[in-house]
């Protein structure tokens, strides 16, 4: 999701607060509605209970449905709370869990339960901002600090060993050494971005070939961390298994800590993105439910977050690799192996030389093909032509993205006029997404011209 | 009567998402998956009609594009102010999905 100007419609945030309990009274009237349904069904009642959560879930994941910071709010009960209160019961509970609680208690309960958790998590207050250290750059960097970079890049490279590296954020001081860990990747991944640059400029000065490492190192990087990433960086398409040991659900004694695999292109390692995407809330969620059903979660939520984060991504890689085509070119005639194919895959040059024949063919027997010719040039315009209509919309925008956007408002009409070019509105019972935030209305009067 | 267009909403779509996963693991028939999503339409509708107490007023800068097919107004606004009392919210493109409100109520009224 962009980044909106979300301080504007800071102002809002009293009315949002009714569509916060809007939300969980519709939440509690389905989830009573449909229990006679699942009964019937013979569904157990349990089915029903985590439908519950993982809706709820969803719900305070959604940056949409910001929690209402009002302590005088008599917010339902909620997963943070669940958790928090469990650890708030146990001294002995985690670190980790108590974070967790700490995180989600921090944006979704009131200031007390807040204290509380605050109280477990007196040891890694520091870090109470900062989102769990779970993400998978930090175990890839672990990797190669103590197995070197080639390792790395072997596994990276034939993919059948999974980056794994059991993070346990089991008490302060391993998550310390995380976040330590975390912020030295950090700056090695920056290193790695400025190195690239000079590369870049310095060659078109020097005048004579240079043996070139291989494309994925181009620089004398000597991190090896950072060389990690450019294998990484290699496919970024490539799916990389990563595990993620959830600590004993606090409570529940002789508790095994449980391990889930999710599958992450490996393009989110080198953003660093797993660490924005799992968040307290997600995790301490996934810490109720039973095994295989934390699995898919985590999974579809990385995959959601992920998805939006492809676009830039995306942009990103692509100007990475520029930046090293750039840096091959000058010695083009060098490294022909280690240029990366950009236009699709399984080109062979065979399909080159058929058009080349076509256009020879052309040439040679110009009046018997020409009829052909025209045909063809029918189907190139044919094909390059806007769909039908088009031209009827006088619009200046895109007709692809008119309709796509990411405020909507939906509601019913009352009454919709018009004069001339000017129209009035009369809606009523809204459900509006402006800037990424919800709000609910009864009546929405307004105006425009066309 | 009650309009599906809610499932198209955060809260419809997460609630939609929870569904598809409990039926991807087997534990609910897409039967039911389909009744809750029913049930919620009729609790979406209800609350919105008799909990929802806030107005607000807007003002676009400009229609861009308006469209009304099957009943149902689809409009695209331009530098739109939301207000309610006090609070602004602006926006620069908003799309606008309304159903018809009158049909629910002769169908209530005529129950």
């Amino acid at each position: 999701m962009s980044l909106h100007i979300s301080l504007i419609i800071a102002p809002l945030f009293l009315f949002s607060s009714n569509q916060l309990k809007l939300y969980n009274s519709v939440i509690e009237d389905v989830i009573n509605g449909v229990r006679e349904a699942f009964l019937d069904e013979g569904v157990d009642d349990q089915v029903l209970q985590e439908l519950k959560q993982l809706w709820e879930m969803k719900l305070t994941q959604n940056k949409a449905v910001e929690p209402n910071p009002e302590p005088l709010d008599p917010a339902p009960p909620t997963l943070g709370q669940k958790s928090n209160s469990k650890s708030g019961g146990s001294k002995k509970s985690q670190a980790a869990a108590a974070k967790a609680a700490a995180a989600a208690a921090a944006a979704a309960v009131p200031p007390a339960a807040a204290a509380a958790a605050v109280d477990n998590a007196a040891d890694v207050k520091g870090e109470m901002k900062s989102p769990l250290p779970i993400s998978a750059p930090l175990r890839s960097a672990g990797l190669t600090a103590s197995n070197g970079a080639t390792l790395v890049q072997s596994q990276v490279a034939m993919s059948t060993v999974p980056v794994t590296l059991p993070v346990v954020p089991q008490n302060a001081a391993v998550s310390q050494t995380i976040a330590v860990a975390q912020q030295q990747l950090n700056r090695l991944q920056q290193q790695n971005a400025v190195n690239q640059v000079p590369i870049v400029k310095n060659q078109p000065v020097q005048p004579t070939p240079q043996p070139v490492p291989q494309a994925p190192q181009p620089t004398p990087q000597p991190s090896t961390a950072a060389s990690g990433f450019a294998a990484l960086a290699a496919d970024p398409n490539r799916q990389v298994p990563i595990q993620i040991t959830l600590p004993p659900q606090a409570g529940i004694p002789d508790a095994l800590p449980r391990v889930l695999t999710i599958h992450v292109p490996a393009s989110a390692l080198i953003g660093n993105q797993l660490q924005q995407v799992l968040t307290g809330p997600v995790i301490s969620a996934t810490m109720n439910l039973p095994l295989p059903l934390a699995c898919s979660l985590l999974q579809q939520h990385v995959n959601a977050a992920l998805q939006g984060q492809a676009a830039n991504a995306a942009a990103q890689l692509q100007s990475s690799s520029s930046n090293q085509n750039n840096g091959v070119a000058t010695f083009g005639h060098q490294n022909q192996n280690t240029i990366s194919q950009l236009d699709g895959a399984l080109d062979t040059s065979e399909d080159d030389d058929d058009d080349d024949d076509d256009d020879d063919d052309i040439d040679d027997f110009d009046e018997n093909d020409e009829r052909d010719e025209d045909e063809n040039d029918e189907d190139e315009g044919g094909a390059e032509e806007e769909p039908l209509n088009s031209g009827d919309d006088v619009s200046d925008d895109d007709p692809q993205d008119l309709f796509d956007t990411e405020n909507v408002v939906v509601c019913q009409y009352d009454k919709i006029t018009r004069t001339r070019n000017k129209w009035k509105f009369y809606l009523k019972d809204g459900i509006m997404n402006l800037n990424g935030k919800d709000f609910v209305f009864q009546r929405a009067n307004g105006d425009a011209e066309w | 009567m009650t309009y599906q267009l809610y499932r198209n909403t955060t809260i419809g779509s997460t609630l939609q998402e929870s569904l598809d996963e409990l039926i991807q693991y087997g534990q609910i028939t897409p039967q039911l998956a389909l009744k809750v999503l029913l049930t919620f339409d009729k609790c979406v509708n209800s609350a919105l009609a008799g909990r929802v107490r806030s107005r607000l007023s807007f003002k676009a800068g400009k229609l861009n594009t308006y469209r009304f097919c099957d009943n149902v107004w689809t409009f695209m606004l331009n530098d739109v102010e939301f207000r309610e009392v006090q609070e602004i919210a602006k926006v620069s493109k908003v799309k606008v999905v309304a159903c018809d409100g009158k049909a629910v109520v002769e169908e209530a009224s005529r129950r």
